[in-house]
């Protein structure tokens, strides 16, 4: 199903590649502002490897929060129009900028108990 | 003694309604050219003024204004002056009744009548006369933001949209309520995908083209064409899609089918009539002879017409859920439609 959320769901020439690992931007695939409580980054994949969830972090409003740690977020918003950064703190990627990046972001939204919205995308830098 | 208070409110004024049915927009239909960023909130006022696809205009509050519930002052005022500028009517603000935010419980009554509150404030503030409520809020919930309703001169409106309709028990707990209460503020906005004929094609489509089976596709609309109730449609999906080994993201895909449309008469909608103050035209596409692929428009509008609303019907085309546009021809189109079928008598 390809909608403006499953095309822009990786912002374009946002890979950059730091001692830490890799960071790349992402878009919110929802309509509306969200807490980032509803927010799971299921799955990230860089050329072809799944990135274990302890090794993401998620960054939002100049802070950055653990993957496997956003279910409390209830106050933490992610407007509907920034771009938040996913971060791999994964060293040995740092070592180039040209990566392929798969990512599945599901969200929860908070009104329909019960719907995953899951949007997938790829892009390669 | 706070039902006390809720039962002695008749005093407040009811709100005035008058005009029969006029046409609008919800922002919600732009949802493609807002987050894009290829258009920003004053430039789409902008756009649906030159379009002329008001006068009626509903706004969403957690995607025109960031920082939402709180609207600042400026904002306010800037949201004012545009109004006029564009001569536009502010005609709903949509709030959400968002009880699930924490992943492991919903909130509590106490918890949601807070997080309502600075919404329907926010909706006074910019000059909206009714905001909409979803059914997640519970009705407990809505009485409870009677007075605040009264007080502020914002009508509640449910949203009452698929996968429940009119004569559903999620409905009727709030009819009940509504009865109970008399307020003048309580009211319903029906979603038109509660009035579908059918599945639009075009999302069928798009998801065939994504590469889902057709076997899955056929499995999916034979159940939401069943006489099943909502939640055994969601059962028999998820248990079929399971057998059928679906993946996470076809699930998704289809499960969506069974929360925004479900098919139901158009006259299902003269029960709840007198307490209707808003509509959601909500649409995807046209079919090959320029009619609705989902509503039956031709029979909804008269219907609304004819039996006393008063209030705007939103044109809500929702097909961005799979579509690039815009949405902006597609609104035109939807409101040309709407003006033919009710120039007929």
């Amino acid at each position: 199903m390809a909608n403006v959320f499953t095309v822009h769901l990786i912002d374009p020439d946002s890979l950059q590649a730091r001692d830490a690992g890799i960071a790349f931007g992402v878009r919110l695939p929802w309509y509306r502002a969200l807490p980032m409580s509803v927010v799971d980054v299921a799955e990230v994949k860089i050329d072809g490897q799944v990135v274990p969830k302890s090794k993401l972090r998620i960054e939002i409003n100049g802070k950055a929060f653990a993957a496997d740690a956003l279910g409390e977020l209830v106050d933490e918003w992610w407007y509907v129009l920034d771009s938040a950064r996913i971060h791999v703190d994964e060293p040995a990627l740092a070592k180039t900028a040209k990566h392929t990046v798969d990512l599945t972001l599901t969200l929860y939204p908070p009104y329909i108990p019960g719907l995953p919205w899951v949007t997938k995308a790829t892009r390669a830098f | 003694m706070a039902e006390t208070l809720v039962s002695a409110a008749p005093q407040a004024k009811a709100p005035a309604r008058t005009g029969g049915l006029q046409l609008g927009v919800t922002m919600f239909s732009l949802t493609n050219a807002f987050w894009t960023r290829e258009y920003d909130f004053e430039q789409l006022l902008a756009e649906i003024a030159r379009r002329n696809l008001g006068p009626g205009l509903e706004v969403v509050g957690f995607q025109a204004i960031r920082g939402f519930p709180t609207v600042t002052d400026a904002w306010a005022d800037r949201f004012r002056e545009l109004m006029d500028e564009h001569r536009l009517v502010p005609s709903c603000l949509d709030i959400n009744s968002d009880l699930f935010i924490r992943r492991t419980r919903p909130m509590t009554v106490d918890e949601s009548v807070a997080y309502h509150i600075p919404q329907i404030e926010a909706a006074a503030k910019l000059g909206f006369p009714i905001v909409r409520y979803q059914f997640a809020a519970g009705a407990e919930t809505i009485r409870r933001l009677v007075p605040t309703a009264e007080k502020l001169g914002v009508t509640l409106a449910l949203e009452v949209h698929a996968p429940y309709k009119v004569d559903s028990p999620e409905v009727v707990a709030y009819r009940e309520m509504y009865e109970k209460s008399g307020s003048p503020f309580l009211g319903f906005i029906p979603d038109f995908g509660a009035s579908a004929r059918s599945v639009p094609k075009s999302y069928i489509e798009s998801l065939t083209r994504g590469g889902t089976s057709q076997a899955v596709i056929d499995v999916a609309l034979e159940i939401w064409a069943s006489d099943a109730t909502p939640n055994e449609k969601r059962a028999h999906f998820t248990q079929a899609m399971q057998k059928m080994g679906a993946d996470p993201l076809t699930f998704s895909a289809l499960m969506v089918i069974f929360n925004i449309m479900v098919p139901q008469k158009p006259e299902a909608w003269l029960e709840i009539m007198p307490r209707c103050v808003h509509i959601h035209g909500k649409f995807y596409d046209f079919d090959a002879d320029g009619n609705d692929s989902c509503a039956p428009l031709d029979e909804l509008l008269p219907l609304f017409r004819d039996n006393g609303f008063n209030g705007f019907m939103s044109s809500e085309w929702e097909g961005h859920m799979y579509m690039l546009d815009t949405g902006f021809e597609m609104i035109e189109r939807h409101q040309a439609l709407a003006r033919k079928i009710l120039a007929k008598r």
